[in-house]
């Protein structure tokens, strides 16, 4: 019965959060002028005339009467139609795989490339005299770069490599393409990995240094067990159980990225395609993107409750335990 | 030498960056500069041969020019004027929403605290590039032509959407502090909730949101260039139409946003153009992010 309670309170609180990410998504329209409303979705960018003026309103009554049309159009079974007149379902369909492909590999190469750092840089790199302030200072050096200044980086780089060393990175030079076979996401997917990299060493650095001292690990080491081993068998499941709660934030970051490499390579996946729909004011795929991330991000946010809860008995038996839902 | 030696090397180092940025940046009138609006049709270089903008480096222009024969260096340098006091100005918006949401979630017993962490949680989970981007593009602050009430509008817009990691940073931080025995003392001692939030918790905190601050505006810088990579800039620009399709793009007030969004057109024919505005953010943004782990290391060990 208790059980029964606890899925009954995390799905009205998993439904509150869609509710309001509704709400906000459509609160743009309070913001749109006559001509925006004339004809919706528009091309709207390319009228110059009103592109160049801007009084900015507050028309507060356009909202109930969009939140009445959004929920009647949710309740009739559809999330409405693109500015090219086609069903968001099926753009949400076509375009979605690409983006959570790289979105997902991305996260698998961030999880076991930044886990491996970060053990090698705590176990390893922090004890040599000189070489731990440089790795740190290292991973704080990539974590700042954003992932339009590598993806200028990569583009001058193939660029140098073509006019100076003849080296051709054929598609990979400007994938626009995209989605026909692995190698076509590779520059994007290094792009958008190495600071989610970065950003997991430097954490799960953290984390190894914080379970270094504890009983469990002094009790191993006393009794004369390798270092690998103390790693390998006590400390690593204890940091991979926190390295699970950045799984989510990590996935909002790379999502962040992934709209900046779909837009400016012209990538055909779905966040890439926000922006397109945003350039033209159609907050039904505005709403339908944001619903989706959403409901993406509290998903993950439960798997990985559930798994910590599985491979750690205190968190399974803490008070509050299992995530946002 | 010796108090040079003891320094955090990360918060030294941050903030040296950060200081030239600013040196230079409030002394620009006075340095040897090209004015950012000055611009030139063509340029007759030394050998005597005449070439068009964007001009490479040399001959006078020290990272070269733009598109219009404007000096690059000089936009830089004044464009930070505006980039920066917007960036700082995001993060001080998340902090103060941070600061009261964080503190209501971690003060406020029971359901309203409880759908505060979740929509907390959902706020940090959901990228706020989504949000703000749909907000920006349809206010389109910059069109207004007055650039004090773009950057109002950024600094709402993007403070409104993306408080969420404050928030979560405060709101742990008073967890920490309440399980601290100067806490119980004070609550034996007979402090109600509210004496104890003013007067014990609060001074414990500005270390937190200092940190946060000079991280959480690394982190709006990001966000700042990749708006920007979206059209959607501080520093305004006008469109005119040509005999192709697509509106031809002009930019006046130097601002490294819309530097930004204009380089990304010639990105492949002077990928220069692009990578400096590039490294502006990038140097900015690992200034901020070593005075804020510097710091970190220092007052929260």
């Amino acid at each position: 019965m208790t059980k029964v309670l606890a899925v009954g309170r995390r799905t009205t609180t998993a439904l509150l959060l869609v509710l309001t990410v509704i709400l906000i998504a459509n609160l743009p329209i309070v913001f749109f002028s006559e001509d925006m409303l004339a004809s919706p979705p528009r091309a709207y960018m390319f009228n110059l005339e009103m592109f160049q003026e801007r009084n900015v309103e507050l028309n507060m009554g356009l909202y109930p009467e969009r939140l009445k049309s959004y929920f009647s159009m949710l309740a009739g079974g559809t999330l409405g139609k693109t500015v090219e007149g086609r069903l968001i379902t099926n753009d949400l369909i076509k375009y979605l795989p690409t983006t959570y492909t790289i979105v997902g590999l991305a996260m698998l190469i961030s999880i076991t490339l930044g886990l491996a750092l970060g053990f090698v840089g705590s176990v390893f790199l922090r004890h040599l005299r000189g070489v731990g302030p440089v790795y740190m200072a290292l991973t704080t050096i990539t974590v700042s770069a954003p992932e339009f200044v590598l993806l200028a980086l990569l583009r001058v780089f193939m660029v140098k490599a073509y006019s100076n060393w003849g080296i051709d990175f054929g598609h990979l030079y400007y994938p626009v393409l995209g989605n026909v076979k692995l190698g076509d996401h590779l520059v994007p997917l290094i792009s958008i990995s190495v600071v989610a990299v970065a950003y997991v060493a430097r954490i799960s650095t953290g984390f190894f240094d914080s379970v270094a001292p504890q009983d469990y690990i002094r009790t191993a080491k006393s009794k004369g067990v390798r270092p690998f081993r103390i790693v390998s068998g006590h400390a690593l499941k204890n940091v991979f159980i926190d390295i699970l709660d950045a799984i989510p934030g990590v996935f909002g970051l790379l999502i962040a990225s992934m709209m900046v490499i779909e837009h400016l390579y012209g990538y055909p996946g779905v966040v890439g395609r926000f922006i397109h729909h945003a350039h033209r004011f159609s907050l039904d795929y505005v709403t339908a993107v944001a619903l989706v991330v959403t409901v993406t991000y509290l998903l993950l946010d439960g798997v990985t409750s559930a798994v910590q809860g599985w491979l750690d008995p205190r968190r399974r038996e803490a008070p509050g335990a299992g995530g946002a839902v | 030498m010796r108090s040079l030696k003891k320094a955090n090397g990360y918060a030294l180092m941050g903030g040296l960056i950060l200081a030239s940025i600013l040196v230079v940046v409030v002394f620009a009138d006075h340095l040897p500069l090209r004015p950012p609006l000055q611009w030139h049709k063509l340029l007759i270089r030394e050998d005597g041969m005449v070439v068009v903008p964007p001009f490479k480096p040399g001959n006078g222009f020290v990272l070269g020019s733009d598109y219009m024969g404007r000096d690059v260096l000089s936009r830089l340098i004044y464009g930070a004027r505006l980039t920066l006091p917007i960036a700082l100005s995001v993060a001080l918006a998340r902090m103060v929403l941070g600061v009261v949401l964080g503190g209501l979630a971690a003060f406020l017993p029971g359901w309203i605290a409880g759908r505060i962490k979740d929509f907390t949680k959902i706020s940090t989970g959901i990228p706020a590039l989504l949000f703000a981007t749909i907000f920006l593009w349809v206010i389109r602050p910059w069109a207004t032509g007055d650039q004090v009430e773009s950057a109002f509008w950024f600094a709402l817009i993007l403070g409104l959407t993306g408080w969420g990691r404050t928030a979560d940073l405060i709101r742990r931080r008073i967890d920490t502090l309440l399980g601290r025995p100067f806490i119980e003392a004070a609550v034996a001692a007979g402090a109600n909730r509210w004496r104890i939030l003013v007067k014990h918790i609060t001074p414990h905190l500005s270390t937190t949101i200092i940190i946060g601050l000079v991280l959480e505006a690394a982190q709006s810088l990001i966000m700042l260039g990749q708006l920007a990579l979206f059209g959607i800039v501080a520093g305004g620009y006008q469109m005119f139409s040509n005999s192709s399709d697509r509106p031809y793009i002009v930019t006046y007030q130097p601002e490294w946003g819309t530097m930004l969004m204009k380089s990304v057109e010639s990105v492949w024919s002077h990928p220069h153009l692009f990578l400096y505005v590039a490294v502006a953010f990038f140097i900015t943004i690992l200034g901020f992010n070593l005075l804020g782990e510097g710091l970190r290391r220092k007052w929260e060990g």
